[in-house]
């Protein structure tokens, strides 16, 4: 009945990182419930710290030996002092959960009905309890809510809300307080309709072709390189000018 | 000294977007000058102990006919002082040279007395033209890229001593070409054209910054007669 040494090994470490976790669970306890004033956010701390790293500890000898701990299966030996013990034979038997831990689990991590969110958390206004919604209210909510923006987006192009210099708050606001740094006047607003018909020449007030040059028709084919090279080279002009 | 050379012409069109091209290419903006050139025809060839070195051998092996020699000096600065005349000697564009221009050039400053060769009455120079030219001026590895506008000046400038006579009005200049278009020069120049490991290099680099700017400027190689700086029916 002798188990290989490494699976004794194996449980004797998850002992004591049950028994390190179990222990520093309760002096976190018998700290918050006895220590007057409660103690400080650094003690807090410290402890919570501590739990997670416990925790975490726990965690990875599970993991470790994940394959032995699976497939073991506790059964009694004649010797076991059954009647005496019978409470810690009952635990050690049990395959399930304890029916407290169980509803402890349903209820962290089932998704809660509307009624009851509505009940627990919207009416309370307890925003820490857990408000799920499940995948027909999503499929609702985003159909609502796409069409909805959308719609609102739409209402904004085709007042050109976009196009504007000032956004909308600075328009009901007022548009004379807005702080833009700049001193000419953006609101051009009264002018839009003349100004598509302008459009064109403002273009060309705005971005003036360059002063013509004299002597330079660019609409002339340039003359021969090989003729500009002999001019600079011997000074003799070209026979056409 | 000797010069690789590419050439290419801009129209005015183009101008500012070849420089920003440039620009790019060279990751520098261009140095702006103005530089005005006065071209003199030689009326005797200098004997040979008068020139110095290489250039003269060169010469000397050449025909012996009068070339057109130049004059140049910086203007950019405007009205202010004038920077020295400096002397330049093309020689005839080397044949053969299928991919660049390849030619001997000597340049050199000139002292006043030097100078005094070029003066009216002398009797080895005889003053035949000018011209102008601002430009553009770009570095790129050992190539000098000049985007430049060749300019006559009015006529009559050069009636008075040209080496003493006021800087002519740019504004009363004409460009040579009526289209107004630039001349595009990119020019490599090392010391000694007999060292072939220079000459190469010089040569790649142009062909490198032709292929690079192929679609933008096209360089090309222009006739080399065109280049001729030797006296005609002399």
């Amino acid at each position: 009945m002798a188990l290989p040494p490494e699976q004794i090994r194996a449980l004797d470490q998850l002992r004591q990182r049950l028994s390190q976790l179990s222990q520093s669970l309760a002096s976190a306890r018998a700290d918050l419930e006895r220590s007057d004033p409660v103690p400080s956010w650094p003690t807090l701390q410290r402890d919570a710290e501590l739990l997670v790293h416990n925790l975490n500890r726990y965690h990875e000898t599970m993991n470790e030996h994940r394959a032995f701990l699976t497939a073991a299966h506790a059964y009694p030996l004649p010797t076991f002092p059954g009647p005496s013990q019978e409470h810690v034979l009952a635990q050690l038997m049990r395959k399930k959960l304890e029916p407290k831990a169980e509803d402890w689990i349903a209820a962290s991590t089932k998704p809660k009905t509307r009624d009851a969110a509505q009940l627990n958390g919207l009416q309370n206004g307890d925003t820490s309890r857990d408000v799920r919604l499940d995948r027909e209210e999503y499929r609702d909510l985003w159909k609502w809510a796409g069409a909805t923006s959308s719609g609102i987006a739409n209402g904004m192009m085709i007042n050109d809300a976009f196009e504007d210099n000032y956004t909308l708050a600075e328009r009901e606001a007022g548009v004379e307080n807005v702080v833009t740094g700049l001193k000419r006047n953006l609101d051009d607003d009264s002018d839009d309709e003349d100004e598509d018909g302008e459009g064109d020449e403002k273009m060309q007030e705005a971005m003036p072709s360059k002063p013509a040059e004299p002597g330079v028709d660019a609409s002339r084919p340039p003359i021969a390189l090989e003729t500009l090279l002999r001019f600079t080279s011997t000074g003799t002009l070209p026979p056409q000018r | 000294m000797h010069e690789f050379l590419l050439y290419s012409q801009i129209p005015v069109a183009r101008h500012e977007q070849v420089l920003h091209i440039l620009a790019g290419v060279c990751a520098a903006q261009p140095t702006s000058m103005c530089q005005q050139h006065l071209i003199y025809q030689q009326l005797k060839v200098a004997d040979a102990a008068s020139k110095k070195g290489a250039s003269a051998k060169q010469q000397s092996a050449q025909t012996q006919r009068p070339s057109y020699h130049k004059l140049l000096r910086d203007i950019s600065s405007g009205d202010g002082e004038q920077s020295a005349w400096t002397f330049r000697a093309e020689d005839v564009p080397l044949p053969g040279m299928q991919a660049v221009i390849s030619r001997p050039v000597e340049e050199r400053v000139l002292d006043h007395a030097e100078l005094e060769k070029f003066r009216e009455g002398g009797s080895r120079y005889k003053y035949t033209n000018q011209f102008i030219t601002p430009m553009e001026r770009f570095v790129h590895n050992n190539v000098v890229i000049r985007v430049s506008r060749v300019l006559s000046v009015p006529e009559g400038t050069g009636a008075l001593e040209p080496l003493d006579a006021p800087t002519p009005v740019l504004a009363d200049c004409r460009p040579v070409d009526p289209s107004g278009s630039y001349l595009f020069e990119a020019c490599v120049r090392v010391e000694d054209g007999t060292n072939s490991k220079l000459t190469e290099q010089a040569m790649s680099e142009l062909q490198a910054l032709k292929n690079q700017l192929e679609g933008a400027v096209d360089l090309r190689v222009p006739d080399r007669l065109s280049l001729d700086t030797r006296v005609k029916g002399a």
